[in-house]
């Protein structure tokens, strides 16, 4: 069943990090995919509703969350970079400069939730606030999960645990940030941008 | 743009991506300011999402040389949710 996943080109080169992490990213997707349509969906039968909610919210701090996740993906893929040239401290504070923008994306959407919250606005008040803490604080909760495995990656890659030889788990942590940050590209257009 | 890319080393390809998409970011901010809504802003803001996610997937995500089903699957994945959210708008305004 799986067959179309298995390719013919013997000069393909194998899908970085654990195999293992690229079953679990398809998963994620796969649950994301459907809060995604549903928020599409829900917007086309209550659009009043939704640009009433869209009005309210905080688009500056989507900018700057936008901005700072692919800022840190950037910085995850330096990290590779350093650690396929035998760098392990150059990998670890490339790492930390990642954990760093994706501290600016946590800061800042502790402000949006501090302000939307403090306005009066939970995810009791509309479908279109149930959609967007839910679909924003799922996301939030995959940006925290990601950062703890930066952490762990960054620790080892410290301790010179990674080499040009075995840089694999370093390849896993930055699949998963970079799925991390693909979602909030999809996300950002989705909540912020379109209406 | 592909055999552009190719040229340049590592690092110099990863930071003009960076710069790419950080620039149409931003651009996709402004449209949100300059248009008060509709089809174009629509249109726009998905051709930017699968643009993104496809920089994403090929240079971030390293996936240009894997085997093709496994970019094709996740190149699949941005152009369907952007479908879907043309098809729910346009059904909406219908």
């Amino acid at each position: 069943m799986l067959s179309f996943l298995i390719d013919k080109n013997p000069d393909a080169k194998p899908l970085p990090g654990d195999a293992a992490i690229w079953v679990f990213i398809l998963a994620e997707l796969g649950v994301f995919s459907l809060f995604f349509i549903a928020f599409a969906f829900a917007k086309m039968l209550n659009p009043e509703i939704f640009a009433e909610g869209y009005q309210s919210l905080n688009r500056v701090a989507g900018l700057i969350n936008t901005l700072a996740l692919i800022t840190s993906s950037y910085f995850v893929v330096r990290a590779v970079l350093a650690i396929k040239n035998n760098q392990s401290q150059l990998c670890a504070r490339w790492l930390n400069w990642a954990l760093l923008a994706g501290m600016v994306y946590v800061f800042v959407k502790m402000w949006e939730y501090s302000e939307t919250i403090g306005a009066g606005y939970t995810a009791h008040t509309n479908v279109f606030y149930m959609f967007y803490f839910l679909l924003t604080f799922f996301h939030f909760a995959h940006v925290i999960f990601g950062m703890v495995i930066l952490v762990a990656v960054s620790r080892k890659a410290k301790r010179g645990e990674y080499s040009i030889d075995n840089y694999s788990g370093v390849e896993t942590g930055a699949s998963y940030w970079h799925m991390v940050d693909l979602l909030w590209i999809i996300l950002f257009p989705l909540v912020y941008v379109i209406h | 743009m592909n055999n552009y890319l190719e040229q340049l080393n590592a690092v110099q390809r990863a930071t003009l991506i960076w710069l790419a998409l950080m620039t149409v970011t931003i651009l996709a901010a402004l449209m949100s300011i300059f248009f008060k809504s509709g089809v174009v802003l629509l249109l726009a803001s998905v051709v930017i999402l699968i643009f993104k996610g496809q920089m994403i997937i090929d240079h971030f995500m390293e996936l240009r040389h894997v085997a093709m089903h496994w970019r094709r699957l996740m190149s699949a994945y941005c152009i369907v949710i952007g479908g879907f959210v043309i098809v729910a708008y346009l059904m909406g305004i219908s």
